[in-house]
């Protein structure tokens, strides 16, 4: 186990230069450029390019990119162009929060559809599994931002049963997060259980619920002892990778709730030309990515016995 | 099975009506009122770039740095139009006979705020030589790459200053070591400022928020890092700040300011006179967080979390209505709780032609056809919702010399007479004519402002297509020259009409907004004699023949000026008068406390 581990560790190294290379060049060539961005319209060409030297983006690509290796190795971004604050203090506070509002939501809606999913396989072919099906399709149909905006409107506006908007760190600001929990869920029902519901039915038409049905097992006994089980790798493997996204937060929900959390980040650094902020959380990402990825095969091994790594 | 579901769904569905008993429970606090600390609570629309009143260049930066920072002047909270008043200095400058000196007389009372960065945590007394050094700090081309062109060329010795920094490089040099010929303290309380000519636009920069006045001490100890220790001589202490940029201030106890004695006809009436003379600022702290979307903003203010609010577009629709030419008035349910304030901004707004366009450029007609062709007071009312007045020429309507001071009118709209001149100019319904490009930055109301124009313009057989893009290939773009059409826009940096009119001379190709590189050496002559000539008729009449070229020439369409619309809760808040020149609104404002925890009856 441990040599896999650090072969895949080692597998790693590739997989960040070509993201680092992706992320470079695009932002390079075909992103904002941040001296333009930060001094406007009526800058002359000297201010841009002496703001483009304080920012080191005047020296060749070649030491550019060098230099970004250098911040990956020591963990160090710098500041933001933008801001000046420090990325480290920004990522740090940032993923933080993000967690708080994507984590519990995952895990509840986790539970949550796959108790819906069973249900609904359980009942499969019948009306109630028609019913449910045109339920999730609806609810795939709507967009995101469509629920935030009626939801919030309705929810916490009309109802009065949330905050409409805001952040607070800590646990007096609880309240502030189960709209955005509750919407995140509800976006999630759909795909999620169908996908689930999908994954539980393949299971039960494989041979050992055959012979597990003919070993005179009940219906409640397959489901959970075997179906269950077995269905949980692909459910692993789908949920296990979503994990480093959740890091991210979600920038609609950011947005809308004013929260300080690293999608919003993001998405404006984007905008801005924000390089440093843009390769930080990009990095952050591959990295996290890659690790859960070797997460989930180990514990594939953990839940089945059958995989082996090597 | 069905047992075990069922147990589980009754499990979830408590913890969720748990969360929803919970999170309801704090929802009516509206912002933890006490009912007697006066909170006056504001929606900041966007973060801003630095809360460093030298780095920050930007609307939504100096909102806050004007709370936390004073200038040497400011501008009357009542009185419109603009009127320059003291507020670091003792009185007005005295100018010498010859212009070319003035002489700054400071107040004696004032002081930082409390600090970590002076020796003993508390604000020594402000004096000449922080006026001095925050001057010197502006000129720091590492420090300030935004705003100094302002007073670029107007100081004597602070532009061979700045040079000399840029050659020394980053962080290589102390202020004290730059002689400025043109900056000196006479005494502790005296400042002598030599101008290379006779103007008043350093004054009139000088009342603006990018040249308030710093400690030297915090900025030495923080250095970069000043922005997020900002500390000023302000009437509020940063308390709290997020990287959201919501902020959280307290009052600064020793507030050199009062608030105004006298304002315009009528502020008797409206009240807006009742705390005259009285110790500035009234309210005892200003939360702001930002709320960059409207649905949320609006929502928070109706059910009485805001004491203030800006309505853009869609807000717009919702809460208030046009009534008239300027004129809005609050949608009927909110009459009773919520009073609306409209505002002209010194903004202006134009169709820039690109005079390099092989057709645009050669062709007077077909410019004519379509300034005559362009429907401003229409782009108003179906784009803006009203929220924007004509203009005639690119100075907007608060700043002197606008069109109606000089007696100037642009073409009226005449689609039958525009397409005549263009059969004239040889494109009968916009036959044989390329379709143009309208180039603009992408998202927010771009598309529907080009949808708009090319409705109008297809009337005389004009065709345009758009060409969106992010916001710095936009620059570099219309810097290059590379569109035919596209949408001009200036926001005051100093209330004169020369800092309008001058964005299209002939130097402004390089240096400003002329992107449609219209050159007329008339105009830029009347353009240098504006600079020297003093407020008046003689003025005026400068500013009267430089329209009338831009009529003849039409390298651009003047468009219109933009009202800034928001509501208040009538009931408890008092002294609003929306101050849109200096943001100082929330100095002079003052809470009903009682009437504020009760809230809205929507």
């Amino acid at each position: 186990m441990i040599q896999y581990v650090i072969r895949r560790l080692l597998q790693m190294i590739p997989i960040l230069v070509g993201v680092t290379l992706l992320i470079f060049f695009l932002f390079t060539f075909f992103g904002e450029d941040p001296a333009r961005v930060a001094l406007g319209s009526h800058a002359t060409p000297e201010k841009i390019a002496a703001l483009r030297a304080k920012w080191g983006l005047d020296k060749p690509l070649i030491m550019q990119y060098l230099q970004f290796w250098r911040e990956i190795l020591t963990a160090d971004f710098g500041r933001s162009f933008v801001s000046g604050e420090r990325l480290s203090e920004m990522f740090k506070q940032g993923a933080l929060v993000s967690l708080a509002v994507t984590m519990p939501p995952f895990i509840m809606g986790t539970v949550l559809n796959l108790i819906v999913a069973m249900l609904v396989a359980w009942y499969r072919g019948t009306a109630f599994d028609r019913f449910m099906s045109v339920i999730f399709t609806a609810c795939m149909s709507v967009s995101f931002l469509v629920y935030v905006l009626l939801l919030q409107y309705f929810l916490a506006y009309k109802l009065d049963l949330f905050e409409i908007n805001g952040f607070i760190p800590g646990l007096k600001g609880l309240p502030y997060l189960f709209l955005p929990w509750i919407i995140l869920m509800i976006v999630h029902f759909g795909p999620d259980v169908r996908l689930y519901r999908s994954i539980l039915l393949e299971e039960t038409k494989a041979d050992y619920v055959r012979t597990a049905r003919a070993k005179g097992l009940s219906e409640k006994q397959v489901m959970f002892k075997h179906v269950l089980k077995n269905a949980m790798i692909p459910v692993m493997t789908y949920t296990v990778v979503e994990v480093p996204f959740l890091v991210m937060g979600s920038f609609v929900l950011e947005k809308y709730f004013s929260i300080p959390g690293l999608g919003d980040l993001l998405v404006s650094s984007v905008n801005t030309g924000d390089f440093p902020v843009i390769k930080g959380v990009t990095i952050m990402i591959a990295v996290a990515y890659s690790l859960f990825n070797l997460l989930t095969d180990v514990l594939y091994a953990l839940v089945d016995p059958r995989v082996k790594l090597s | 099975m069905k047992e075990i579901f069922s147990r589980r769904m009754k499990t979830l569905g408590m913890i969720m009506l748990t969360s929803m008993v919970l999170s309801s429970c704090s929802c009516s606090s509206r912002g933890g009122l006490d009912g007697k600390t006066k909170v006056l609570r504001k929606v900041l629309t966007a973060k801003g770039k630095s809360l460093d009143p030298h780095r920050q260049f930007d609307a939504a930066s100096s909102e806050v740095v004007t709370l936390i920072f004073d200038s040497l002047f400011t501008t009357h909270y009542l009185k419109r139009p603009i009127e320059f008043v003291p507020n670091l200095a003792e009185a007005m400058p005295e100018f010498s006979k010859d212009g070319k000196m003035m002489t700054v007389r400071l107040r004696r009372d004032v002081k930082f705020q409390d600090g970590a960065c002076f020796a003993d945590g508390k604000g020594r007394a402000f004096n000449s030589a922080d006026v001095v050094y925050s001057f010197t700090r502006f000129s720091d081309p590492f420090v300030n790459a935004n705003s100094y062109s302002l007073i670029e060329g107007l100081v004597v010795g602070l532009d061979d200053a700045r040079k000399a920094m840029d050659k020394l490089g980053e962080g290589k040099y102390k202020y004290e070591q730059f002689d400025v010929e043109g900056l000196k303290a006479l005494d502790d309380y005296t400042v002598q400022i030599k101008l290379t000519r006779p103007t008043m636009v350093p004054m009139q920069v000088m009342a603006k928020a990018i040249m308030s006045i710093v400690p030297k001490e915090c900025v030495e100890k923080y250095g970069e890092d000043f922005q997020f220790h900002p500390l000023g001589t302000g009437a509020f202490v940063l308390k709290y700040t997020n990287r959201l940029g919501d902020v959280w201030l307290k009052k600064n106890p020793d507030y050199h300011l009062t608030y105004p004695t006298e304002g315009e006809a009528g502020d008797q009436e409206k009240g807006l006179l009742e705390s005259a003379g009285k110790r500035l600022p009234l309210v005892d702290e200003i939360y702001a967080p930002v709320i960059e979307e409207s649905q949320p903003a609006v929502l928070k203010f109706e059910r009485g979390y805001f004491d203030w609010i800006g309505l853009d577009s869609d807000s717009f629709k919702r809460l208030a209505v046009k009534t008239g030419d300027g004129q809005f008035a609050v949608r009927g349910k909110y009459e009773k709780d919520v009073a609306l304030y409209a505002a002209m901004d010194s903004s202006s707004f134009w169709i820039t032609l690109n005079m390099r366009h092989p057709f645009l450029g050669k062709n007077l007609k077909l410019r004519q056809a379509i300034a005559m062709t362009i429907n401003r007071q229409g782009y108003i009312d179906q784009v803006l919702n009203g929220r924007g007045i004509v203009l005639d020429t690119v100075v907007p309507m608060t700043i002197a010399s606008n069109h109606r001071d000089i007696g100037f009118t642009w073409y009226a709209r005449d689609v039958e007479k525009a397409k005549a001149l263009m059969a004239e100019a040889g494109f009968p319904n916009g036959r044989g004519l390329p379709t143009f490009k309208y180039v603009t930055s992408a998202g927010g109301s771009a598309q529907r402002i080009f949808e708009f124009h090319r409705r109008t313009l297809e009337e005389i057989g004009v065709k345009i297509t758009i060409d969106a893009m992010p916001y710095s290939s936009y620059l570099k773009k219309i810097e290059e020259g590379d569109f035919d059409l596209i949408t001009s826009g200036w926001g005051a940096d100093y209330p004169d009409p020369e800092n309008f009119t001058s964005l299209l001379t002939a130097l402004a190709r390089t240096q400003g907004q002329n992107y449609g590189n219209w050159k007329n050496s008339d105009y830029d002559a009347l353009s240098d004699k504006t600079k020297i000539t003093p407020p008046g008729e003689a003025r005026d009449k400068l500013f009267l023949e430089m329209a009338e070229i831009i009529k003849k020439d039409v390298p651009i369409v003047p468009l219109m000026g933009a009202i800034r619309v928001g509501l208040y809760p009538k009931n408890w808040v008092r002294n609003f008068k929306r101050d849109l020149e200096s943001d100082r609104d929330a100095i002079h404002m003052d809470i009903d406390v009682a009437k504020q925890k009760e809230g809205l009856s929507l």
